[in-house]
């Protein structure tokens, strides 16, 4: 296959050595936040807020797949689409291609900063500065577009997010000829590189988006996502629309395309199954909080959040049985405006004890690699 | 006498490009506490299946008058506009996969729930609210008592999936025509929901057509299943015999594709079907499973295959042909 090759490491100055090294991590997420106003209704002024991420904090390494699961309504959306500030979110930091010393210096700084009891303007402009230079949320609007070219998003749904008007041609290379990476005259081979690469035919080119099927339309996603060399992709329940036949089409071209290209994904999606087969580690979201965090294989093999455990529980399996009915099935998910005091399952849990209801429980590190917000697994 | 019979079920659409069957020649019967799964891809005719069930084809589809549906032996097909209305929504319901088609969106979901409850089963207009009322709740929608004045604009659309099954066992019909109704839904309350089938199959005596495209949810849960491509039956089997071994390879081939929870990617590489279902309109001579088939052989891309009977099953494939095997 011949095939674009990412080259964001070798076009990196060696001799700068504050520059990124292939041990670094791609993209760290630190607290973030997101609560959305409610609209209000009529004439009452509504101070209400929808808490869809209530300090969310991840890792993805260069290359890694991260998934992330949990219920409808829970922030997957608003997690994926904050990360690219097609969603504002209210504060956090997102380091996207920083060392980890930078990152370490900054928190530093952030903590310090914080720690000041009425900061001057200087101190307070000085920070922002800082700020500005290193934390994508934080970038001014034109630095904020051009780093976002090596961020891209792949819509759930594969009939809405291709312009009809459109022929695949241009689709898949509008994109990268006005940011300047391809000469406008070099469009079309470059779609041909990128058509081959998803696996549609050359035909595809001159086509229009309704003579497509869903699967193909999704491989078109792809590929104009792909067509920008992303060194990050959030793709969003990319394969929940489509049946099982296409679905395990488009995963192995998912996953063609991180070894060949390297590239690294959040994948968004409620079906445990694709999510612990595709993803290197899985994030468990409950309610605008992360509840679990671990390698694919110790998740599935020993999930220590309750929620998790529901989750899996819940999820129908081939297996000759009915369906079981897990603890905590019946119970109700809480309102993202009125958050319970203390963990938001504890209503639904099996395991709760009074102290889940007073305090909200921390992600906290239960063995490297395994992190766990939940009282009772700690113990 | 099964409470439901269908014969020789085909379905048409007469568009201006061409004429599409989509489904063709379909038989089968429904037992009292049956359910009964109809699985295949996306356009493979489940929800047209279900449609004609109840007459509900509206121009340029048409069923075909050689079509018969027996409802408790008489002809749903040949029934008038007035009698149909009578057994649509009371002894018939239905959960449509488009939540549109279920709820008129000038009313409240609560006074359209109670205003089923009014002409089918009489209902007085108080108990009918409060009826709904509960039954919104059964389906796990919070604060009933709250929701039943909501507009249908007013819920997200696993709500509102839920609402049409709240609305389709309101009058505790004999069959429930579910299409897709946990599509939208998370998986733990595409759990609930069907626990809340179950329990209306066992306490009412219910039967049900379940269409699905998600063969998990099956497993477990259907008695018997019936597998379309390109609408036509494929496989019909006892869920329990399907599960443990698809006649088919196309059903084969679909059991393969679905990644198991407890897979991973360094393990296994994910089974994919090649090339995918062709147009209706530009079906392939022979099996229209044959181009995509791994077990294809001459025949199958000359002649179409008929069901053939493997003992109480059914499989339209070339593999089981009963004359080669002698
Ligand atoms: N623009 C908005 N204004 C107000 N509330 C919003 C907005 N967008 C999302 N929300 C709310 O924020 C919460 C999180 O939504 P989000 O779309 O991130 O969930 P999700 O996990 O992606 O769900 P799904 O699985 O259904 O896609 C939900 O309660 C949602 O109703
Ligand atoms: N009103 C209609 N007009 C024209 N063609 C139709 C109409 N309804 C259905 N069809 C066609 O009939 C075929 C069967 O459609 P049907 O809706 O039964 O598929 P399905 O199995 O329910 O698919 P899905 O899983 O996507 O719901 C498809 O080719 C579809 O395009
Ligand atoms: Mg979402
Ligand atoms: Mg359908």
């Amino acid at each position: 296959m011949n095939s674009p090759k990412n080259t964001p490491l070798n076009k990196i100055d060696p001799s700068n050595n504050t520059a990124p090294q292939q041990g670094d991590p791609l993209l760290v997420v630190k607290d973030l936040i997101k609560h959305y106003p409610l609209k209000a209704s009529g004439f009452s002024f509504s101070k209400e807020k929808v808490h869809a991420l209530n300090g969310i904090s991840f890792t993805v390494n260069r290359g890694e797949i991260l998934g992330l699961v949990g219920e409808s309504g829970c922030g997957k959306t608003t997690t994926g689409r904050s990360l690219l500030r097609m969603i504002e979110p209210d504060s956090g930091q997102v380091y996207f291609n920083r060392t980890s010393q930078e990152i370490l210096d900054f928190e530093k700084k952030k903590e310090d900063f914080n720690s000041l009891i009425k900061p001057s303007n200087s101190e307070i402009k000085k920070f922002s500065n800082a700020e500005e230079r290193i934390n994508f949320r934080a970038f001014p609007k034109k630095e904020m577009r051009k780093e976002r070219l090596k961020l891209q998003y792949i819509f759930q749904d594969p009939y809405q997010s291709l312009n009809p008007k459109q022929q695949i041609g241009r689709i898949i290379t509008e994109a990268p000829v006005e940011h300047g990476h391809i000469k406008s005259n070099q469009w079309e081979s470059t779609a041909l590189k990128y058509l081959d690469l998803v696996g549609l035919p050359r035909e595809a080119l001159h086509k229009y988006p309704h003579e497509f099927s869903g699967g193909q339309r999704q491989r078109i996603n792809i590929a104009r996502a792909v067509a920008l060399q992303p060194e990050f992709i959030v793709c969003d329940e990319p394969v929940s629309s489509l049946d099982v036949s296409i679905q395990s089409q488009i995963l192995n071209l998912l996953l063609d395309i991180q070894k060949e290209l390297g590239t690294a994904y959040l994948f968004i999606a409620h079906n445990l199954s694709v999510v612990f087969y595709l993803c290197d580690k899985v994030a468990v979201m409950y309610a605008g909080n992360m509840v679990e965090e671990a390698p694919s294989r110790e998740l599935y093999n020993n999930p220590r959040h309750p929620y998790t455990e529901l989750l899996m529980a819940a999820a129908p399996k081939i297996d000759g049985k009915p369906l079981e009915n897990p603890p905590g099935l019946e119970g109700e998910v809480p309102s993202l405006i009125q958050l319970p005091r203390g963990c938001a399952f504890q209503a639904r849990c099996p395991l709760a004890i009074d102290k889940c209801k007073e305090e909200r429980p921390q992600l906290k590190e239960l063995s490297p690699n395994h992190r766990v917000a939940c009282f009772r697994a700690h113990e | 006498m099964s409470l439901l019979e269908v014969k020789n079920l085909t379905t048409r659409f007469n568009l201006l490009e061409h004429q599409l069957i989509a489904v063709e020649d379909i038989s089968f019967s429904l037992e009292e506490n049956e359910i009964l799964a109809v699985v295949g891809e996306s356009g493979c005719g489940k929800s047209v299946t279900a449609l004609s069930l109840m007459k509900l084809i509206e121009s340029p589809g048409e069923i075909d008058p050689q079509s018969q549906v027996l409802f408790q032996g008489q002809d749903i097909l040949s029934l008038s506009d007035e009698k149909l209305q009578k057994i649509r929504g009371s002894e018939i319901a239905m959960i449509f996969q488009e939540p549109a088609a279920s709820f008129n969106p000038l009313f409240p979901l609560g006074s359209q729930i109670a205003e089923a409850l009014k002409i089918h089963r009489g209902t007085a207009k108080e108990e009918a609210l409060k009826t709904a009322e509960h039954l919104l709740d059964q389906v796990r929608i919070a604060e009933a008592n709250r929701r039943v004045k909501d507009y249908p604009f007013q819920l997200s659309g696993g709500m509102l999936q839920r609402a049409m099954t709240a609305l389709a066992i309101s009058c505790e019909p004999q069959i429930l025509l579910a299409d897709e109704p946990t599509t939208a839904l998370d998986v733990t309350v595409q759990a609930q929901i069907i626990n809340l089938l179950k329990e209306q199959v066992r306490r009412y005596n219910m039967s049900m057509i379940f269409v699905t495209h998600d063969l998990e949810l099956i497993d477990g849960f259907a008695d018997n299943l019936m597998l379309l491509y390109a609408g036509r039956i494929f496989e019909k089997s006892s869920s329990v015999d399907f599960f443990k071994k698809p006649l088919h390879p196309y059903g084969e081939d679909l059991m393969k594709a679905i990644p198991r929870m407890g897979l991973f990617k360094d393990e296994i590489e994910l089974f994919t079907i090649k090339g995918q279902v062709p147009p209706s309109h530009r079906r392939p001579v022979g099996c229209t499973y044959a181009p995509r088939c791994n077990k294809c052989f001459k025949r199958c891309t000359q002649e179409e295959p008929p069901l053939f009977n493997i003992g109480e099953r059914q499989v339209r494939c070339w593999l089981y042909n009963k004359e080669d095997q002698k």
